[in-house]
């Protein structure tokens, strides 16, 4: 009887594997740079892909993407003026998340900007989602399209990772990856470029974090 | 005299069995109601799905089906040895409470108003809680001493869900240890005063279900403790402050695999 529960389990376990999601990141990968066009916007993203894959050892590169020098100072500034007009409010309030929270936590995060903000608001938001899991995040502070709302789980996956390995704080991976295996769920395949890279992007985000923490 | 009443999870809950048979022999203790929540609940079945998913299924079959057989195939301390070296007759609380005429009452939820309503006529001055989710103002705010709860873990560290494999994942099994905390209940999770914490020696224990089995027998000898000291007003309370420890949640496969080889 308790190996009958056990398989059931199994069988309907939604968890993936480390060996699943390597397979789908350099499919999908590959699937994305067989067009030989990007638009500047996602080179980044896509970029930074094609980093974590080669750094993990998924795949071999030849050519790099060329990026252009992007002015981070900007990208600080304006995450700061989306802290201030929070205007004292926090990033999850009454299960309403704020638009933007998982980009620009990560940009103060990683500049080491507004700490105690950044770690109370962090803590907060980890909280919403390992509360709420499956419901978390579905409620914006703007009305948001599917694939919008889509890349906001994204960008909120990348930044847990993300502050998983700065912080050295597994609680975080292991947010991260109950995240992605929300997205995975609803992932379909023409969704448009951005968000598909986003969502690889958190899938190796994951597993960089992955790779630091679990060794 | 100190009138206690237990707040138990299910009602064949061995832990609650165990610490309601031996409250009923302490002197000067008045086991005045055991308060039971129902399995048979839509609410707190979808809480726990969302919170543990279909891995929900396993903990249904071990607590409501196997039942104290879920220790038999263990080589470790755990409460059903100590069920026998106790002698525990009962197989419920249902007939505990009949037993020895004990007001016994099953709720779909503790915070419920038939619960509150039941605890402002016992007026008990402590409650003891076995489990059965978290407890809200209205309940919290009756008894005079407050409710005691004991964790699954070191306190003010490790607060939270799944915390034997939280120590071993990050790797703190020397510093912090493994180990049982009796506190009183607030409005957060494992966040009030501390009462008394201990830690075990893992002996022969390899898995973390035996790890949490011996747990289980050390929760019951530390809140038999915590009600004889606040019957013998012997109590001290340590304050937890915020940052004092972290907030932890269900682990993810892929993470408890790393804390099982983090453990062996």
């Amino acid at each position: 009887m308790a190996g009958f529960v056990d398989a059931i389990i199994v069988f309907f376990d939604t968890h993936i594997d480390q060996e699943d999601i390597r397979r789908f990141l350099v499919k999908e990968y590959q699937m994305i740079t067989e067009g030989d066009s990007f638009p500047e916007d996602v080179r980044i993203d896509l970029s930074s892909i094609e980093m974590i894959l080669e750094n993990l050892g998924w795949i071999i590169l030849e050519d790099r993407l060329p990026v252009k020098e992007v002015e981070f100072i900007s990208h600080v500034d304006a995450a700061e003026l989306w802290k201030e007009k929070l205007y004292g409010d926090h990033v999850v309030s009454r299960n309403v998340v704020k638009v933007g929270a998982g980009e620009n936590l990560d940009i103060l995060d990683s500049y080491s900007r507004q700490a105690e903000f950044v770690r109370s608001e962090a803590e907060r938001l980890l909280r919403h989602v390992e509360y709420h899991r499956r419901r978390s995040m579905t409620l914006f502070s703007e009305i948001l399209t599917e694939i919008d709302s889509f890349k906001e789980k994204a960008d909120m996956a990348v930044f847990f990772s993300r502050y998983a390995l700065r912080h050295l704080d597994l609680r975080f991976l292991n947010a991260a990856f109950k995240l992605n295996e929300g997205l995975m769920r609803i992932y379909r395949r023409p969704q448009d470029l951005d968000s598909r890279l986003k969502f690889l992007l958190a899938l190796g985000e994951q597993e960089k974090s992955a790779r630091e923490l679990l060794k | 005299m100190i009138r206690v009443v237990v707040l138990a999870p299910i009602d064949n809950s061995l832990y609650a069995r165990l610490v309601c048979f031996k409250l009923r022999q302490e002197s000067d203790v008045q086991l005045a109601g055991i308060v039971v929540r129902s399995p048979w609940n839509l609410n707190r079945f979808i809480s726990e799905f969302n919170r543990d998913g279909v891995r929900l299924l396993r903990k249904v079959f071990d607590k409501g089906i196997r039942g104290d057989r879920r220790f038999v195939e263990s080589a470790e301390e755990n409460l059903a040895r100590l069920a026998e070296v106790w002698d525990l007759p009962f197989k419920s609380l249902r007939n505990l409470a009949a037993e020895y005429n004990i007001p016994f009452l099953v709720v779909s939820d503790h915070n419920h108003k038939k619960s509150e309503e039941f605890l402002n006529q016992v007026l008990p001055d402590l409650i003891v809680f076995t489990g059965g989710g978290l407890i809200r103002e209205n309940i919290l705010s009756i008894p005079s001493n407050g409710i005691i709860n004991c964790h699954t873990g070191i306190l003010p560290q490790y607060r939270g869900m799944d915390v034997v494999e939280w120590t071993a994942a990050e790797n703190q099994m020397d510093d912090v240890g493994f180990g049982a905390t009796l506190h009183l209940m607030d409005k957060g999770v494992d966040t009030g005063p501390i009462l008394k914490s201990v830690r075990i020696d893992l002996g022969n224990a390899k898995s973390f279900e035996q790890i949490r089995e011996k747990l289980e027998v050390k929760m019951v000898e530390l809140m038999l403790e915590g009600v004889r000291r606040f019957r013998d007003h012997m109590i001290t309370r340590t304050n937890q402050g915020e940052q004092d420890g972290r907030q932890y949640y269900v682990m993810h496969p892929r993470l408890k695999e790393f804390a099982k080889l983090q453990l062996l």
